[in-house]
């Protein structure tokens, strides 16, 4: 917990041949809760979670979750094309997709 | 001004409720098995109902397994990690995974035959209704002849 007030999601990273998938765990958030950018090759998210659905008038009894807002900046290969990442949220969990740049086929000289 | 040492014990007793306060919080909802407490759990009231949140993100409400033992409410599930492309390396891997189960201490007074639970966002919802006998009454007051 870097910042007083706001918690780190859980991350999993899977780096694969051509692309990473990035998995966070973000309960409470929908979408339009999500901020997700890229500055300096590092991935910045902060999400907002809602307060459950619950009666206006109910009062937290006991709490192990105060339903802090999530921050997290989470470094990324050069390799990673972020110009093309996609990522969706369901129930809770947002999944990043960022391709690797396509290598530049091998040119061979020949000698003469 | 009360002399240093009245002060003192004034402070005390302040601490030994507040410890009173949040020892009897903590016997509420108690880890049963794991090695980490997850998912985290808020429980919260009105005069009518009981509810106990939870974060589970990821979880499908066929995921779970809710069951009333005495006064406690035993909440289990397994969690399955997510699917892994072939050939993938595991960078990072912080996410809870497996079989977790939760216990809560209910209050007394619940209709606990009469559990509904639900998901949003990734957050199990249990409601419990109280007893009827528990629900607040309102008692008509009439004006005397």
């Amino acid at each position: 917990m870097a910042h007083h007030g706001r918690r780190t999601p859980a991350v999993d990273i899977h780096g694969g041949k051509d692309a990473w998938t990035v998995v966070v765990d973000l309960p409470g958030c929908a979408r339009e809760d999500v901020d997700l950018s890229v500055a300096n090759g590092k991935l910045v998210l902060e999400a907002r979670p809602h307060r459950p659905d619950l009666p206006a008038a109910a009062v937290v009894q006991r709490r192990e979750s105060a339903g802090a807002p999530f921050g997290r900046t989470l470094s990324l290969d050069p390799e990673l094309d972020t110009d093309r990442a996609t990522a969706k949220l369901d129930r809770g969990v947002l999944t990043v997709w960022i391709p690797k740049r396509a290598k530049e086929a091998e040119r061979k000289v020949t000698i003469d | 001004m009360p002399l240093w040492h009245e002060q003192f014990g004034e402070w005390s007793t302040l601490q030994r409720e507040v410890n009173r306060v949040l020892d009897a919080a903590r016997q509420t909802v108690d880890q049963v098995v794991g090695h980490f407490t997850w998912p985290p759990v808020n429980t919260w009231e009105t005069p009518e109902e009981f509810f106990v949140t939870a974060e589970v993100p990821g979880l499908e409400v066929g995921d779970f397994e809710l069951s009333v033992s005495g006064p406690t409410l035993l909440v289990r599930a397994t969690r399955r990690p997510p699917a892994r492309p072939e050939g993938a390396e595991e960078i990072r891997s912080e996410r809870a995974e497996g079989r977790f189960e939760r216990a809560v201490v209910l209050p007394g007074n619940l209709e606990t035959t009469n559990i509904n639970a639900r998901l949003e966002r990734g957050i199990l919802i249990v409601r419990i209704p109280r007893t009827s006998a528990a629900r607040p009454r309102k008692i008509v007051v009439e004006e005397g002849s």
